[in-house]
């Protein structure tokens, strides 16, 4: 049988096809309507409607709020937990991390319904505590995905510069501070990334808990609802524009950290 | 040299990392102030150990370690005046040159104008001035290694421990460390420690070497004297060639080895069972018919700055470092002059045999068959219908398994019943000791056996070498018992 080889160009026709009709297609139709009023006319008023809205400039602060508490407590119940996995101080780390990841597994509305009834055990109505519930709720949700790089750049870790650090004179806490936390770095931002981004938008958390408080999502949804398409774009449209930033911000400051032996995901 | 006061002792030092297997047993060692020690040994022989439990890595499982007199053993590595220059140079790669030779004078928060100026003195001693904002990725690996010791030295430490630094680097480069380090030890006169398993390394920088093998100091000593007086063949194999041949002292300062008698200078009693190295450096090619032993050449290959030829004489191979290349089977005649015989005494007081487990539980041994007491070797097992059973019920096989055994001289005796004991042979040498007889007994086989007996026998008589079980030792898999 005659062997036909494909070139690199010709490889890439369906993923190019599928970019074009899912990503290219979409955000240009989600830009059009960004930029004109209901007669499809170009405007920039949708643009000032933003910003110039008390409420939904607000919305923009509580959902960065709410991801900034998510990713904080993330990190600070990923990190050790990463640690512990990765530092073997348990004999099956492996078993451990399969425990630490396996609530992916099950359906992200089933899990936030336990979580849920738990927490109107605890709370008597989940009503007293929206703020505190829709964080708690995020945290649970995206820990794992905190967990998996810090675990695996945790795990490259050279420990001989932990040795070093200590023969240098530094005591535990100075270790930490000045040699664990730069080399974990690259997984703290692709960590980040993972969590912080997803916290911003994650409406569905919140209408489970009962928080009516708008983030950034219910905020696009809302629009689109009343059929305010031009406006709802918009919002999306400044939504991806930040994350973008973000997104690059982030990729810099990890990719620096990474090619200085650390690691990323 | 004068004698200056210990900066560290170590006193008794065992390490075990299994329960019950010493990986450095009976460790007993004194570092005088300003001296460059080297740890000589292959790898896996434990220096790195000792070397760690210095730095205050690792933590003896028992024995003390004393820095200017004081008990540090305990000491976590951040409280010992003692700083490492690591393998792997275990630079920050996240911190520039400068602020990774800061790290240690940061973290003593030292004035940020003292740093600078600190730093700038050790940089200019390594060589790398003007490489303060440079990236250690960017580096070489040669100015990597001097950075980690810039970074070391900075804190002036009194230890300073260098763990194989040289091993990554090619051979020049090596070498111009080298010169490079034994000047730097001189000028900063801080006490060296230094782990290598590069004899030639070991023998161009150091005031004193430890040669250490399996966990245990071998020759502590002067390169000179480590060179030429080594106190085993181990020790002699190791640093640098030689010819080692066994052989008996036949007279006052009389050795005899390769069928034939030499002077030499060392004195043992007559009849003492020894090893005798020639350096090849030392020995005299002459001709055929001016020589002690005489050989036919089997190799020569030039090296550089002389041949290596390999003369063969009867059954021994002598080595030779000769300045004109020689014929394969020319004949040639040896000559050792007495002060190039080097004696070493063979340490009489142990045998040491290895052998093999069959199916039925006995070792078999190059010269006989020994019955074991398995319940020394497998505590609370079980034998029953041929089948070992452990404490647990899982069933041991044995059978192929290597196993060593070995057992003191003194605990040994003779006997004329070759029924009686453990294996046979004619007695060789015999050496009187005073309130008892030193006896070389030596197998069909071509081993020897040192027993001790207070009995007087004579060389060539038949005799059985009795071991009673209870006094063999057994070692399996690197653990005695």
């Amino acid at each position: 049988m005659k062997y036909r080889a494909f070139t690199r160009k010709q490889l890439g026709i369906p993923y190019a096809l599928f970019l074009l009709l899912f990503v290219v297609l979409p955000l240009s139709v989600v830009l059009y309507y960004a930029f004109t009023d209901a007669m499809g006319q170009f405007t920039m008023q949708n643009f000032l409607n933003f910003f110039t809205n008390a409420k939904t400039v607000g919305t923009l602060l509580y959902s960065i709020l709410i991801a900034v508490a998510t990713t904080l407590a993330c990190l600070v119940l990923a990190y050790p937990t990463a640690y512990i996995l990765a530092k073997g101080v348990f004999s099956h780390g492996a078993a451990l991390m399969m425990v630490a990841v396996t609530p992916m597994w099950i359906n992200f509305t089933l899990r936030v319904t336990a979580l849920k009834e738990i927490l109107s055990v605890i709370e008597g109505n989940l009503a007293y505590y929206p703020f505190l519930n829709t964080v708690i709720g995020m945290t649970y949700d995206f820990l794992p995905f905190m967990i998996l790089p810090l675990y695996t750049s945790i795990l490259k870790m050279d420990s001989g510069l932990l040795e070093a650090a200590a023969d240098l004179g530094a005591a535990r806490g100075e270790i930490f501070w000045k040699v664990m936390l730069p080399l974990s770095m690259p997984g703290i931002v692709s960590g980040v990334t993972m969590v912080f981004l997803p916290a911003m938008t994650n409406y569905v958390v919140l209408d489970m808990m009962y928080n009516s408080t708008y983030i950034m999502g219910s905020l696009i949804g809302s629009y689109f609802n009343f059929y305010d398409w031009n406006n709802g774009s918009m919002i999306s449209s400044i939504l991806l524009a930040m994350i973008a930033l973000l997104s690059w911000l982030s990729g810099k400051f990890g990719e620096s950290g990474s090619r200085e032996g650390g690691a990323s995901l | 040299m004068e004698r200056k006061e210990n900066i560290i002792e170590l006193k008794n030092i065992k390490k075990c990392y299994d329960k019950d297997v010493p990986v450095i047993d009976g460790f007993n060692l004194e570092v005088q102030k300003g001296e460059f020690v080297t740890f000589l040994g292959p790898s896996g022989c434990g220096k790195t150990t000792i070397l760690r439990m210095i730095g205050g890595f690792e933590f003896p499982t028992s024995g003390r370690i004393l820095l200017s007199g004081k008990d540090i053993s305990s000491l976590p590595p951040n409280k010992r005046p003692i700083n490492t220059v690591f393998q792997k140079y275990a630079l920050f790669p996240y911190l520039n040159i400068y602020d990774n030779i800061a790290f240690g004078l940061k973290i003593k928060k030292l004035p940020a104008k003292e740093i600078r100026r600190k730093v700038r003195r050790v940089l200019d001693i390594v060589d790398l001035e003007g490489f303060e904002n440079r990236k250690v990725t960017t580096l070489s690996g040669g100015q990597q290694q001097r950075v980690a010791i810039a970074r070391a030295i900075v804190n002036e430490p009194e230890i300073l421990l260098l763990d194989e630094p040289l091993g990554a680097l090619d051979y020049k480069m090596r070498k111009e460390m080298q010169l490079e380090l034994k000047q730097m030890h001189e000028e900063l006169g801080i006490t060296f420690i230094y782990v290598t398993h590069d004899q030639e390394e070991a023998l161009t920088m150091s005031d004193k070497i430890v040669v250490i093998a399996h966990g245990r100091i071998q020759h502590a000593g002067t390169p000179e004297e480590i060179y030429q007086k080594p106190k085993n063949p181990f020790v002699a194999d190791f640093i640098g060639e030689s010819n080692i041949f066994n052989g008996f002292m036949t007279g006052e300062r009389k050795v005899t080895f390769c069928d034939a008698e030499f002077d030499c200078v060392d004195e043992y009693p007559v009849g003492t069972k020894v090893d005798a190295v020639i350096r090849p450096e030392n020995v005299i090619l002459t001709d055929v018919s001016k020589g002690k032993i005489r050989g036919k050449v089997i190799s020569s290959v030039f090296k550089g700055n002389y041949y290596e030829v390999t003369v063969q004489s009867d059954n021994y191979e002598i080595v030779v470092q000769s300045s004109v290349p020689l014929k394969r089977e020319e004949e040639t005649g040896i000559v050792f002059t007495p002060s190039v015989i080097h004696i070493m005494p063979y340490d009489m007081t142990k045998n040491h045999y290895s052998g093999t487990f069959d199916e039925e539980f006995m070792i078999h041994l190059a010269d006989g068959v020994l019955v074991p007491d398995l319940s020394r070797l497998y505590p609370n097992s079980v034998l029953e219908d041929n089948v070992l059973y452990s404490k647990e019920g899982r069933q041991i096989k044995v059978d192929g398994t290597r196993i060593e055994i070995s057992f003191e001289s003194k605990d040994a005796g003779l006997s004329d019943d070759p029924e009686e004991g453990l294996v046979q042979g004619k007695i060789v040498s015999i050496i009187y000791k005073g309130d008892h007889y030193s006896y070389t007994v030596r197998s069909e086989n071509d081993l020897d056996y040192y027993v001790n007996d207070e009995w007087l026998w004579n060389i060539g008589d038949y005799v059985s070498v009795v071991v009673p079980e209870e006094k063999i030792q057994y070692r399996l898999n690197g653990g005695f018992v």
